[in-house]
């Protein structure tokens, strides 16, 4: 009965140890900087408009349930790069764009997990800095669109 | 005198004193258990046959040595049930423990950390100008192409007219 008992801690923690995702395994790196922003605080953020760019962010924004970052400079970028390498690379992340200029690398995934919510996947790989930013809600890839063509 | 009653009387001395063996209790036995039995041991044969004779129990005692024992045996029974449940519980609290922990850490809710909303404000900012920057950009890479293609083919044009 007691090699059972041991045998059934051990396995629990085995699967709590698969399930942590990428924020998570982020949150306890050491030189990755993580960042968590509720659907909470982005409305009490209030308005998004960016003068010098004439972008109005709020309606996208207004549809955000969630918005995670994580980022790393020198160093440690590698260590966030090389995580970031297999964390998306399941079927449901569909790769929307991928910009390669001057050495800076940005690719956007979008996953639909269910529940008419999305996910958008930022992935910013440069030489001396990687950032990850993971945003889910319910925006859809043309309010995505619609807010960048209001810029022009 | 008869040497008999005699040899008797020098055991009863003996039994009486606690000293006796088993053998010479023995032949008391049998000699008080002859019917002729000389008449100044008889009051030693009526002790002797109280203190050595089969002895009924009285009913009630009978009765209470019965009930205290079948006591005794769901006593023991319920003892011997205790640790199993003991062992039971305690199994069921790891269990509980483990899925306790397993559902605290399962939760996929990050720890919100102390953000004011200016922060907020520009973390939100950063990473939609960051998506919205992006997609911009492809976009500009796109009609950038479509401007090359296009020229191209109206150079390719005026070189086959001029042919």
């Amino acid at each position: 009965m007691k090699k059972f008992i041991i045998l059934l801690v051990i396995s629990l923690s085995a699967i709590i140890a698969h399930a942590e995702s990428l924020f998570e395994s982020c949150e306890n790196t050491p030189g990755i900087t993580t960042v968590y922003v509720s659907k909470t605080m982005i409305s009490l953020a209030g308005d998004l408009d960016i003068g010098s760019d004439n972008m109005n962010l709020s309606s996208i924004a207004s549809k955000i349930d969630g918005i995670w970052i994580m980022t790393a400079e020198g160093d440690k970028a590698a260590i966030l790069r090389n995580k970031v390498k297999t964390a998306f690379n399941d079927k449901k992340y569909e790769k929307l764009m991928s910009v390669r200029d001057d050495g800076d690398n940005v690719d956007i995934l979008m996953a639909t997990p269910g529940g008419n919510k999305n996910e958008c996947i930022i992935k910013a790989i440069a030489e001396t800095d990687a950032t990850v930013i993971i945003m889910r809600g319910s925006f859809t890839l043309q309010d995505i669109v619609a807010a960048t063509k209001a810029a022009h | 005198m008869n040497i008999e009653t005699e040899y008797i009387k020098s055991l009863l001395a003996k039994y009486y004193a606690g000293d006796s063996t088993l053998d010479e209790e023995r032949i008391i036995r049998e000699y008080f258990s002859e019917s002729a039995v000389d008449p100044e041991l008889e009051t030693d044969r009526a002790v002797f046959a109280a203190v050595t004779g089969p002895v009924e129990a009285p009913e009630k005692l009978r009765a209470d040595i019965e009930k205290a024992i079948d006591g005794r045996a769901v006593k023991e029974v319920k003892c011997r049930l205790r640790p199993r449940y003991s062992r039971i519980a305690a199994v069921a609290a790891v269990l509980v423990l483990a899925i306790a922990a397993s559902v605290h850490f399962l939760d996929s809710k990050p720890a919100q950390p102390e953000m004011t909303p200016e922060e907020a404000r520009e973390h939100t900012l950063m990473a939609l100008t960051l998506l919205t920057k992006t997609v911009r950009k492809g976009y500009s890479a796109m009609d950038a192409g479509a401007q090359t293609a296009s020229e191209a083919i109206t150079t390719a044009e005026n070189s086959l007219n001029k042919l």
